[in-house]
């Protein structure tokens, strides 16, 4: 199955400019999928990151691969039910990522444990790659979270 | 006493959690969660990833963990539960 913007707005809380993810390519819910992301010149952190020298933030890279995990989880996450990213293991960045280029996302769900699931998430530009690592994403509700 | 199971189990727990305390330093018999060791349940998922990895065993699902995961004797005894010719 492959998603585009608007159904990647239906399954996601994040508005831009937050969200990450143009489209979804090849996606099995619960078990792997691909996210892509053309990161416009125009994006709001170029500015300051670096000024003369952009590059798309690590941590906007790994948002990119949280989101595209939270995808592949599969429903939707909003309202009351609602995932986050609980851990991050082993994230290596082995290329910058420009202005212009279009990153491929490429999400596997591995194990799960109570509300927790492991996603091994490998990002490339052009068939290079160009960060890769494990996210662990959360679902909870937020009356649970407003309480802590 | 200790055998061969037991120190890889202890391996596995020290290495998986990142406790600071060598392996046979870890009483087999103390809570993993709720107690000193500050445990979450995040290392709840990596003790369950170890498990997995490390001896091959899955827990399935969270009342499986609340029985196996409770001590490092309990992760053990579950493991040799599963995998009785495991040493």
């Amino acid at each position: 199955m492959d998603l585009d913007g608007n159904e990647i707005l239906n399954r996601l809380p994040h508005r831009p400019p937050f969200v990450f993810l143009d489209a979804v390519e090849g996606l099995e819910e619960g078990v792997r999928g691909v996210g892509v992301k053309t990161f416009k010149q125009t994006e709001f952190f170029f500015a300051g990151h670096f000024p003369g020298l952009p590059i798309v933030p690590a941590v906007i890279l790994t948002e990119s691969m949280a989101q595209a995990a939270g995808i592949v989880m599969g429903g939707t996450s909003g309202g009351t039910k609602m995932r986050y990213v609980a851990q991050i293991r082993e994230m290596r960045f082995s290329r910058p990522v420009l202005p212009g280029q279009t990153v491929r996302v490429h999400v596997e769900a591995a194990q799960s444990f109570g509300q927790l699931r492991i996603f091994r998430t490998r990002a490339e530009v052009g068939g290079v790659d160009v960060a890769q690592g494990e996210i662990t994403l959360a679902e909870i509700t937020t009356e649970v979270w407003q309480t802590k | 006493m200790s055998d061969e199971l037991e120190n890889r189990v202890r391996e596995m727990i020290t290495k998986r959690l990142r406790l600071k305390m060598p392996p046979d330093k870890l009483n087999m018999d103390q809570e993993l969660f709720g107690g000193d060791l500050g445990l979450d349940s995040i290392d709840a998922l990596e003790l369950v990833v170890g498990m997995e990895k490390e001896f091959g065993v899955a827990v399935p699902d969270q009342q499986t963990g609340q029985r196996a995961l409770r001590t490092p004797r309990t992760v053990m005894e579950y493991i040799r539960e599963k995998k009785p010719d495991l040493k």
